[in-house]
């Protein structure tokens, strides 16, 4: 059933669409954190700034303000940082200690965050849209039960990284109704009645609110109230819900009988949904009105239009669509995909360097990978037994076009061009003996064998009495003695002294002028800057040293000077 | 930081009064300090050092010495010379006095470097003052009062011979002695390293400070009596007792210092100092190290340390008449064994083997080859085989099939490459960076193989 909201002419409004993708960021956060061992701050619990100022570089967003969790609005790395704690992808400490009897606050000591890999490699193994539903389950769900601050967690008191709209004071959240709404119900509620809507279309968030308020009124706050809460005090409706200055306590609550109460609680609840999860996992795009609100805040009626895609619906029809990837003839692999495909952009991410991946338009991933010659051989090398062809016809579903298959399979070959034996020795005999020929990997020449455990090799040949020399060429290469029958370098003959370095000086000549002066030595610089000439002033000495080229514009200066000072040069 | 960086620093930082007072007693010219950074050069010249130093007390002397062997210092190191505030005072209040002290009698005499160092943390203004003595006026330092004489004097080696014949089952120099004289693998060991006159110079120093109960003490800076002594001490000039113990007092401040007498005299019996009596008391030097036989030594025909005659196959070794620098260098040369009480040398084709051939080629070499044939006949079989097997370790190797790629290493590398055929390249670890580089710049990736 499609639900027939009012469109809506979006021309003079302002459209905010979410540019980030939760899951794209999520990985790029875990590959950070993976790969370096990162700390969090004693006192506050936060990542290091340096820590978010390099993730900022890498997710291409702006770097943190140095004290940007003084805003009111959470740093898109901090809202990763948590939902990745609330994935179990990572873990650290949110308890503290605190350190003496007089501790205000708890400290976080070698709070470092860890990569849980138990959690991390379930999330891994599902789908992209697996892992797009998993994160909405996760936002849907929160807080997490036991926070203390649970009953502030939610649309109407709590900023999101795409928060615009002002919310409603949170004091006196722990009691009244609020307590007893079920927020996790309420969400999954509106994603549905969202999922009724047309995709493509702006649609008017009034008219949602109207048809919220004439055919589910009690969606958010139940018909039935608990008649007293567990002091025995009476449970009001709206009694959590002040408008006024958000800022001061304002006694008067919304009255529940006033004609429009619904809009005001309800309905602002409804815009600031609508700007949480819709928003953050790019289900949806919004228009506000550019005025500015009058009213009593918080604001109502700011929102004023919002647009669906059809990868909000498709996640919520738990369709499985697989990503697409296709090989083109100039070596780009082309990837769509509704959600972010992580394991095939780490899969062909090996084999070259990704040369874009612009936002579609609807929310969904297009990601363009150039295979490169030496990526593709860094990866064979790194894995002996993958095929590149067969993994690309695989992910592709179809053949390559037949000039990437020839030069995959040239490129094949590129990684056996320079093989590097670490940790082995040369030897060099004429006579190899029985014991050592264990030892040996490969006869280079007839005389140079390339070896394993070369002190071995050592010990075996000076038991059979060869007396073997033993060279280490750590730093540079060692010269064999002259007498040593070696391809490597010889020791040479004292060299001849080294002949004396030639050394070109610049000579400069500098003037020094010393004054007896304050006046006079303080205009005379004043004049010189004036005209451009460079002098070194030394303020202690009382003392102008400039170069002797610039004596004619330092005799200027004197001239220019001679109304106020004659100053006379001995 | 350096002193050059500290005499930097403080020529640009310090005020025109203290530049003026080391001007007035370095006896420097206006115009040398008129310039900071000319003074710089100026300060570390020997210009009125001597002056200046005769005016120092023994004392200051002394701590100047050891400042010149530690480099860099904080104020707390001349609590030694002129004390300090009380324990439970604060950092600055404990060494306010001291610190005038170092500026009125060393600093502005010009013979101190001083400045402030930038240090993280909240250390307060005293903790952050280092002081250092410029290392071109440590030559010129006052020695310590003794006699300067060129006759060696006399050196001790009963205890040093007492440790070789353990060996034989002898009784060890001192029963606290922990370190062991052995024979393992055909080599002589001492505490478990190859027997070496370095090995030998190690052991007498150790023995030296287990005698003498001397330990390094705990504040920074402070040596331990043995360590200070042979700071103090020099060859051929000779020191009385009595004429250290103000020094020894100044280096190993804060331990606890054994009487000079008994000091240097277990000193010279474990052979590290000489001694003679120069007007009717016991002076002190050090001895002289022990030297490696000159290569070109020509040996009598008869050693009376050696005997040939025992057996046919090897060399009988008089522990208690060997000289030391061969019984190090046989050690080098022949297999060492036991027989029957006695400690004999045979030839060891390996350890010719090792042996350079200036080794083989010296005096005692061929004095074992002229009076013991199997020497002779070990010697010429090494000659004949040795340099034509060699092992290389510590370097990479690379299979390259690319020639452009080769060209591009061989132009890199330089002198570090060796080309062992058409494919294959040797070069030192050092120079994988450089590999790397190349093969980055080029396109190309590592595989690489591993034992």
């Amino acid at each position: 059933m499609t639900l027939a909201l009012e469109p809506v002419d979006v021309k003079a409004l302002e459209i905010v669409s979410n540019e980030r993708d939760v899951l794209r960021d999520l990985f790029t956060y875990l590959n950070y954190v993976g790969e370096r061992s990162i700390k969090r701050m004693t006192r506050t619990n936060q990542i290091p700034h340096a820590d978010l100022v390099r993730m900022a570089k890498l997710l291409g967003i702006d770097p943190p303000e140095k004290n940007g969790w003084m805003y009111a609005q959470p740093y898109w790395i901090d809202f990763i940082d948590e939902l990745a704690l609330n994935l179990h992808a990572v873990s650290y400490d949110l308890q503290g200690e605190f350190r003496s009897v007089s501790s205000m606050e708890p400290s976080f000591i070698e709070n470092y965050i860890d990569i849980n890999k138990t959690g991390l490699k379930k999330f891994l193994e599902l789908s992209p849209a697996k892992q797009e539903q998993r994160i909405l389950d996760c936002l849907n769900q929160a807080p997490a039960p036991g926070r203390y601050d649970r009953n502030s967690i939610n649309e109407f008191f709590h900023f999101g990284p795409c928060s615009r709209l002002d919310r409603f004071s949170s004091w006196g959240m722990n009691t009244g109704v609020m307590p007893t709404l079920k927020f996790p119900e309420i969400r999954t509620f509106l994603l549905n009645v969202l999922k009724q809507c047309p995709p493509g279309q702006w649609l008017s968030v009034p008219a949602l609110i109207a048809y919220l308020k004439t055919n589910h009124p009690y969606f958010l706050i139940p018909q039935h109230l608990p008649k007293a809460n567990k002091s025995g005090d009476s449970i009001g409706r709206y009694e959590n819900f002040h408008e006024g200055n958000q800022t001061a306590y304002t006694p008067e609550s919304i009255p529940p009988d006033a004609p429009d109460a619904f809009e005001r609680v309800e309905g602002r609840y409804v815009e600031r949904f609508l700007e949480h999860i819709p928003l953050i996992m790019r289900f949806v795009d919004l228009a506000y009105t550019p005025q500015k609100y009058t009213g009593a805040p918080p604001s109502l009626g700011q929102l004023k239009a919002f647009r669906l895609n059809e990868r909000f619906l498709r996640l919520l029809d738990g369709a499985q669509n697989h990503p697409k990837v296709t090989v083109q003839p100039n070596f780009d692999v082309v990837v769509e995909s509704d959600f972010y495909p992580a394991q095939i952009i780490g899969q062909l991410g090996t084999l070259g360097a990704q040369v874009s991946s612009p936002a579609s338009g609807h929310g969904a991933y297009l990601g363009v990978i150039q295979l490169k010659k030496s990526s593709v051989a860094a990866a064979l090398v790194q894995q002996p037994g993958l095929d590149v062809i067969d993994l690309l016809k695989t992910l592709s579903g179809r053949d390559l076009p037949p000039n990437v298959q020839t030069e995959l399979d040239e490129w094949a070959g590129h990684a056996e061009q320079f093989v590097l034996y670490e940790g082995f020795g040369l030897l060099e005999t004429d006579d190899l003996p029985p014991e050592a020929a264990a030892a040996v990997v490969e006869r280079i020449t007839p005389s140079i064998y390339l070896v394993r455990q070369p002190q071995y090799v050592h010990k075996v040949l000076e038991a059979k009495e060869r007396a073997p020399l033993r060279l280490s060429h750590m730093l540079e290469l060692s010269q064999v003695p002259e007498a040593a029958v070696s391809v490597f370098p010889k020791q040479f003959p004292a060299s001849e002294p080294e002949k004396a370095k030639v050394v070109k000086v610049s000579r400069v000549v500098m003037l020094n002028y010393l004054f007896a002066d304050d006046d006079a030595f303080e205009a005379t610089q004043k004049m010189l800057a004036e005209l451009r000439c460079p002098f070194q002033p030394d303020a202690r000495a009382r003392s102008l040293t400039i170069q002797q080229k610039d004596q004619a514009r330092f005799e200027e200066a004197l001239v220019r000077l001679a109304d106020k000072f004659t100053i006379e040069v001995e | 930081m350096s002193v050059q960086q500290l005499l930097i620093t403080m020529c640009a930082e310090m005020p025109d009064a203290e530049i003026n007072a080391i001007r007035k007693a370095r006896g420097f010219s206006a115009s040398e300090t008129a310039s900071r950074t000319a003074f710089a050069s100026f300060f570390s010249t020997t210009i009125g050092l001597q002056q200046v130093f005769s005016a120092l007390s023994a004392e200051e002397i002394f701590t100047l010495r050891l400042l010149n062997e530690i480099g860099e210092v904080d104020v707390a190191f001349f609590e030694r010379l002129y004390g300090a505030g009380s324990q439970s005072a604060t950092y600055t209040q404990r060494h306010k006095q001291t610190f005038d002290a170092v500026k009125k009698n060393l600093v502005r005499r010009g013979v101190l470097v001083i400045a402030e160092a930038k240090l993280r943390g909240e250390a307060v203004q005293m903790e952050r003052w280092r002081f250092a003595l410029p290392p071109e006026f440590a030559p010129h330092l006052p020695p310590l009062p003794g006699v300067q004489d060129l006759q060696s004097g006399h050196s001790e080696e009963r205890l040093l011979r007492k440790k070789l014949l353990t060996l034989l089952g002898g009784e060890p120099p001192s029963p606290r002695d922990p370190h062991p004289f052995e024979i393992v693998e055909g080599s002589l060991y001492l505490n478990g390293k190859p027997f070496t006159l370095a090995a030998l110079r190690e052991w007498q120093i150790s023995a030296w400070e287990i005698a003498s109960a001397s330990f390094t003490p705990a504040v920074p800076g402070s040596l331990s009596p043995v360590q200070a002594a042979l700071k103090l001490l020099s060859p051929k000039r000779w020191t009385a007792a009595k004429d250290i113990e103000p020094a020894l007092k100044i280096f190993c401040f804060g331990g606890k210092i054994p009487p000079a007498d008994k000091l240097l005299h277990k000193g010279w019996e474990l052979g590290l100092l000489s001694r003679q009596v120069i007007a009717g008391s016991v002076h002190y030097s050090l001895a002289a190290a022990l030297q490696p036989a000159p290569e070109d030594q020509a040996y009598p025909a008869v050693l009376e340390w050696a005997d040939t005659n025992t057996k046919p196959d090897a060399v009988k070794i008089d522990l208690r008449l060997a000289p030391l620098p061969d019984l190090a260098q046989l050690n080098l040369l022949a297999r060492l064994q036991l027989d029957n009480g006695n400690l004999f040398a045979a030839p060891s084709l390996a350890k010719l083997g090792r042996a350079a051939p200036t080794q083989r080629a010296g005096g005692l070499s061929l004095w074992l080859a002229q009076h013991c044939p199997a020497f002779e006949k070990a010697l010429e079989t090494v000659s004949a085989r040795w340099g034509k097997t060699l092992v290389h370790e510590d370097l990479l190797i690379a299979r390259v099939r690319n020639l452009s790629l080769r060209v591009q290493l061989e132009r890199e590398l330089k002198g570090d490459i060796v080309v062992l055929n058409e494919h294959f390249i040797a070069f030192p670890l050092e120079a994988r960076a450089s590999v790397e580089k190349v093969l980055k710049k080029s396109g190309f990736v590592i595989k690489t193989v591993k034992p």
